[in-house]
């Protein structure tokens, strides 16, 4: 038979004070230095959606912009963000739905839902460098990100209504 | 007619669910947190079969921080799940049957404290042999693995004389076919919240496809009644079957009952990969003969099934196989034998087709043989031997009437794929080859003949003035919601803000079976096809007493209940005026069994979609690479309900299948998986699809059908692997009787056998 | 307890260097964008040392440097360059076009942003090494004291003899020295995974070197990866120097390639598909230079 063991109080031991810019706010959070971006975003900061899912940067789900750039917050560790700017996709559209979005939406760029927001993270990073981007620019964009629902039928649909112009 | 957002028209409509998900507002099961929320974790064996001498807790129990460690001991109620037969221990006691084997679990104030946890249990094993192919688990001299032996269930059909009939035919070809443990992959992997009340009841925050069996199952292993436990169920971030059994919940269950407070569990990728269901491997052998006139008279064929440690749904997947292994042919002589084994690797269960996509790669990959054979034509091949309207089912059992393998044979030459097969492609890279290939087959929905296969739904107008409609069914990205929307705004003419739709949580929602086999689409429509009379009749009687409009005048609307008057419709009451007088009456309730054929075979479908696929390959011979340039589908399945939901299936399913051919594979080595994360487990991604697939949707149904629209969510996934096969054939002249796809087989050495075979051809 | 980890962040080598020497080995590790790090960690193929000494913050070690003198142009790229950095980078798209398309078919974007050239090429298996192997490159090391310059090939072998263990030295950046290029010159680099894209590689192949006129090979380089280490295949070069091109060629290299290319089986490919995929790969490659320097081929002009 177990018995209970003993509870303590969960403290932040870490001296080390992580300050950035998350989705236009500055944040100051004591953190272990090491502890990785997507612990930060979705337990410490609770903005859950940025999913987790592979942990190794093999799936896009956790896929955020640092200085407007891809990056996997699952590869990313608290002191590789010191002074950046981080935006989630809570920060891609504040008040209106953004246009990659409306997209998704009417071209059943989804199902499940899950792999989303880090699609159109990656998205929005591409079409931010370059708006004139190509099918084969976009394709190469959302390389890094798996979808296991849409089989990419309705994300090619958003592709080719992005390009269509 | 391709079905697509502009050939659909209105129907085609943003999801529901769609802004949130988009926005990433939307709280998955996964993402919620609960104050003082503690952390649980399970201890897995490292092991794949070995005896438990100890375990011992008491280290782990005074690291700091640790709230609880539960072993088997700790179980008040039955050590078991699963949903066909509960062999599968919650905590292995005294044998460990495969690495995924739960241990402990521990509940600790923070994830990383939980991690410790589990290093500092210690377990010693006694390792025994890894039986880790079902041909070992046979040897008479094999361990047992289960009390009643090695085979968890056998499957024998017969019909007319195999003998007999392999003597009458002038081709047979036999052949060995070979499919992967595919996984399901999921991006949301298992997890979920368990809170308990202070009342002594437990609301589980989990993904599973049947909120009442997680119930039924859960109220098992705590020993207390079902109405005890609330299961909350939807959203889920995919599941393809692979949530449909137990995965964290009894663990998070037990941990937050013995500990008074809200446990969160969220399985890593590799636990996932370790613990979670697969498709079933199978070793398929057929052996099919056909006379001079292409008539297929005699069909054999054995299933060896490797169903891992513990059994799930593994008995009723080798049903389905076994009816699917005849298909759509009218065959004389059948005789199908299968056997599902116990081994010591990974659990397989259920997953979307069910057993169909093995077989039907196999039988498909026959009917191409035997063309060749033949020296004709391997779709006019099909054509000879499909069902008609009125033909008896695989089994000899009666089906409702359907000539959907006809309607999908024709559809298919629709794809220009289909011109194109006629004319030969030429490539500046001689190394470069295409080729087309094209396969169908008929899939079966709901559970089968001597299954419960209850289904059922509720609608009332609520006290907010909403109509609302509840189902016990779960929403993991098919578009349920979008469905029911649609569904509901189709009957009552009403804006979708008049709608309320609840799913997903047993104290809400009455039980409607569960939401897998296809069944679902079809579920819905029924129920509110009984559900919709009794409802207006209520609502209209009560619009009758609350405003003296007559009630042949009434009829539902946007916004509330209109009349006609003099020849002009108006507004005579909102819905929610209508809710404020009382609700108690406008509430009806349905309950049902999903249509099962009158004749006992055990599994034998009822209802069938039916599908053909055409698709091109460019194989590069220097790599054995295949890559697939376009596919084109047929569906038989009835009305479209939501085309943007049907389309998403197919699609979705058919390129799962892609991958089921060309790229996935569990690996297991010695009772040990290989592949333990995306990264050697690979599915498609972007780039190993083409841009360019279609889907066709046959939407005529027999004369009298009442049956309405068929389920899409597996069809779609099972025909794939045998048109990718047959097109790598055309292009290379190699048949591959192996999935996936194992490109060594495919590569030439050009530039050895100077210009020779494969560099010249196709050049021309 | 759980401790936190120690983060060292230097701005320079020597103070790099100064942190490391007051730590013991089991105690640190360098980290670059950290990117494959992190997979070993996550996976418990590696366990994370309670120090990490970031080499992020090295200026020195973040550029792509260009030298000419004499006549001779040598391009340096810094540990720290990362591979999206390199595949934009116009002096390296000019001048080492296999090293920008090895770069571009690593991994996926996300990735490529933060994950650097030192890293891929550290793990002595990255895609990068045959890309750089075919120019001969050399690697340049601070050992505390002073710099050492070493050939990337002789590093490859030294880890292999010593069974891959890895010293205290610091990888600074890997330098190449260029000709002027000339119309006869051509260079190819090729990838073959198990899916199109985001995989890890089974094979490698890179090469470069001129075709004259008349069809003749001259200072062909050849490399290729998937065997313990990424490898020079210099018979098959020397077999290649001064030879016209032809079918009987092509046949006869076949095997010299495969024997030279010391190809390891694995889950997922057996050393015989890597060591066919490899030939086929480059002779096709020597194959297309050679049919379109003068379509001497009767086959492959349709």
């Amino acid at each position: 038979m177990s018995q209970k063991g003993n509870r303590i109080r969960v403290e932040k031991e870490t001296e080390y004070l992580l300050s950035f810019e998350l989705n236009g706010e500055s944040v100051e959070i004591p953190v272990d230095p090491s502890r990785r971006l997507v612990d930060i975003i979705r337990t410490d900061l609770d903005l859950t959606g940025t999913k987790i899912s592979c942990e190794i940067g093999r799936c896009g789900a956790c896929m955020v912009l640092v200085n407007g750039k891809q990056q996997n917050s699952c590869l990313t560790m608290a002191y590789q963000c010191d002074g950046k700017k981080i935006q989630t996709i809570e920060g891609i559209s504040t008040d209106r739905i953004d246009p990659v979005q409306q997209a998704f939406l009417e071209e059943g760029g989804f199902q499940c839902g899950y792999c989303t927001p880090g699609m159109i993270v990656s998205l929005k990073a591409l079409l931010k460098e370059n708006p004139k981007a190509t099918m084969e620019d976009l394709k190469e964009g959302l390389s890094g990100n798996l979808c296991r629902c849409t089989g990419y039928g309705g994300i090619y649909r958003v592709l080719r209504r992005l390009t269509d112009k | 007619m391709w079905l697509d957002r502009s050939s659909s028209g209105e129907k085609w409509k943003v999801r529901p669910d769609g802004e949130e998900k988009v926005t990433g507002k939307l709280r998955y099961l996964t993402d919620m947190t609960f104050p003082d929320m503690l952390y649980g974790r399970v201890l897995r064996s490292t092991v794949p079969h070995a005896r438990i001498l100890s375990i011992d807790t008491s280290v782990a129990l005074e690291y700091p921080g640790v709230i609880a460690v539960l072993t088997h001991r700790d179980i008040p109620g039955l050590n078991g799940f699963g949903i066909s037969i509960p062999d599968q221990p919650v905590f292995c006691d005294a044998l460990v049957r495969f690495e995924g084997d739960a241990i402990a679990a521990v509940a600790a104030m923070t994830e990383e404290i939980a991690e410790k946890a589990l290093s500092l249990i210690k377990v010693d094993y006694e390792p025994l042999q890894t039986l880790d192919t079902p041909e070992l688990a046979l040897q008479p001299t094999a361990p047992k693995l289960h009390k009643d032996g090695n085979i968890l269930h056998q499957t024998d059909y017969q019909r007319g004389d195999i003998n007999e009939g392999f003597k009458q035919c002038t081709y047979v070809i036999e052949e060995t076919y070979i499919t992967p443990r595919q996984m399901h992959t999921y991006l949301e992997t298992e997890g979920g919240i368990f809170v308990p009340s202070q009342e002594g009841r437990l609301t589980v925050y989990a993904p599973t496809q049947h909120g009442y069996k997680d119930r039924m199952q859960l109220a098992r292993i705590l020993a207390c009644e079902e109405e005890q436990i609330r299961v909350i169920s939807s959203p889920i971030g995919g599941s393809f079957g692979g949530k449909d059994e137990l995965n964290v919940q009894p663990y998070g269950a037990l941990l937050a009952l013995y500990c008074h407070q809200p446990v969160k569990m969220h399985y890593s990728r590799w636990e996932s990969v370790k613990a979670g269901l697969k498709r079933h491997p199978m070793e398929i052998t057929m052996k099919t003969g056909v006379n001079a006139d292409g008539e297929i008279i005699a069909h054999q064929v054995q299933i060896l099934s490797d169903t891992g440690a513990y059994s799930t749904l593994g008995g009723p997947v080798l049903n389905f196989a076994t009816e699917h292994a005849v298909g759509p042919y009218q065959i004389p002589h059948v005789d199908v034998k299968g056997k599902a084994v116990y081994t010591n690797n990974g659990i397989s269960g259920e997953f979307r087709g069910f057993g169909g996509n093995q077989v039907i790669f196999a039988l498909e990959g026959q009917l191409d043989r035997l063309a060749e054979k033949l020296k004709i034509d391997p779709w006019e091949l099909r054509k000879k031997n499909l069902r008609k309207l009125n033909d008896l089912g695989p089994m000899g059992q009666r089906v409702v009437p359907t000539n959907g393998p006809e309607q999908v044979w024709e559809a298919v030459k629709h794809s220009p794929l289909w011109e194109k097969k006629k004319t030969q492609s030429n490539f500046s890279k001689p190394w470069i080859k295409r080729g087309i290939g094209a396969a169908l087959a008929m899939h079966g929905s709901g559970l089968g003949y001597g299954i419960p296969d209850h289904a059922g739904g509720l609608i009332r107008l609520n006290k907010e003035g909403k109509i609302e409609v509840a189902f016990g069914h779960e929403e993991f990205g098919q578009g349920l919601l979008g469905t029911l929307e649609i569904l509901l705004q189709d009957h009552f003419c009403c804006d979708k803000d008049d709608l309320s739709i609840v799913i997903g949580d047993t104290d809400l929602v009455p039980p409607s079976g569960s939401s897998t086999a296809s069944r679902t689409t079809n579920v819905v429509w029924q129920a509110l096809n009984r559900l919709k009379g009794p409802f207006l009749e209520a609502l209209f009687t009560k619009v009758n007493e609350l405003t003296g409009c007559p009630v042949e005048t009434l009829k539902t609307g946007p916004g509330g209940i209109w009349a006609d008057v003099n020849e002009e419709e108006e507004l005579v009451i909102t819905y929610s005026e209508l809710g404020k007088n009382g609700v108690a009456e406008l509430e009806c309730s349905t309950d049902f069994h999903f249509p099962v054929t009158p004749d006992p075979f055990t599994g034998g479908h009822y209802l069938y979609t039916s599908t053909s696929v055409i698709a091109e390959v460019e194989v590069n011979l220097l790599t054995g690479t295949v890559k697939v340039i376009r596919m084109d589908h047929a569906v038989a399945a009835g009305p479209v309900i939501n085309p943007m939901g049907y389309v998403g299936q197919i699609e979705g399913g058919s390129v799962m299948a892609l991958g089921f051919t060309l790229s996935e594979d569990a690996m297991m080595n010695d009772g040990k998986y290989v592949t333990q994360n995306l990264d050697t487990y690979l599915v498609p991604t972007i780039f190993d699809v083409p841009e360019e697939q279609y889907v066709h949707a046959i939407e005529e149904l027999p004369d009298g059908d009442s049956f309405g629209p068929r389920g899409v969510g597996e069809v779609g996934s099972v025909a794939l692997a045998p048109a990718i096969v047959s097109a790598i054939k055309e292009a290379t002249g190699i048949w591959v009787t192996k999935l996936p796809v194992n490109r060594e087989l495919l590569q030439k050495t050009p530039f050895l056998t100077l210009w020779g075979e494969g560099v010249e051809e196709g050049t021309k | 307890m759980i401790e936190p980890k120690k983060i060292w962040r230097p701005n320079n080598v020597k103070d790099a260097w100064e942190i490391q020497t007051n730590l013991k080995p089991s105690e640190y590790c360098f980290v670059s964008g950290g990117t494959w790090l992190r997979t070993q960690w996550e996976a418990d193929l590696k366990e994370m040392p309670s120090n990490l000494i970031s080499l992020e913050q090295i200026h020195e070690m973040k550029e792509v440097k260009e030298s000419l003198s004499f006549g001779r142009r040598e391009i340096s790229v810094g540990s720290q360059v990362t591979l999206a950095n390199c595949i934009k980078h116009p002096l390296l798209s000019e001048y080492l076009s296999p090293l920008v398309e090895a770069c571009r078919q690593i991994a996926a974007p996300s990735i490529r942003n933060v994950a650097t050239i030192g890293g891929n090429i550290y793990t002595a298996s990255g895609d990068t090494i045959p890309a750089f192997l075919i120019h001969n490159a050399r690697m340049h090391w601070f050992n505390g004291k002073q710099m050492e310059t070493e050939l990337m090939e002789e590093w490859l072998i030294g880890l292999q003899a010593n069974e891959w263990r890895r010293d205290q030295r610091i990888l600074i950046d890997i330098s190449v020295e260029i000709d002027e290029r000339s119309n006869d010159d051509f260079s190819f680099f090729q990838k073959v995974g198990r899916r199109e894209t985001f995989t890890a590689s089974l094979v490698t192949v890179a090469g470069k070197g001129k075709i004259n006129k008349e069809g003749t090979f001259q200072e062909v380089s050849l490399a290729a990866g998937g065997g313990p280490i990424p490898l020079r295949l210099s018979h098959t070069e020397s077999e290649l120097q001064n030879t016209e091109g032809s079918e009987d060629l092509f046949e006869t290299i076949f095997p010299m390639i495969t024997k030279e290319f010391n190809a390891t089986s694995d889950p997922f490919a057996t050393s015989n598909y890597k060591k066919t995929t490899v030939a086929n790969l480059i002779i096709s490659e020597l194959f297309e230079q050679w049919d379109g320097n003068g379509g001497v081929s009767n086959v492959a002009g349709s």
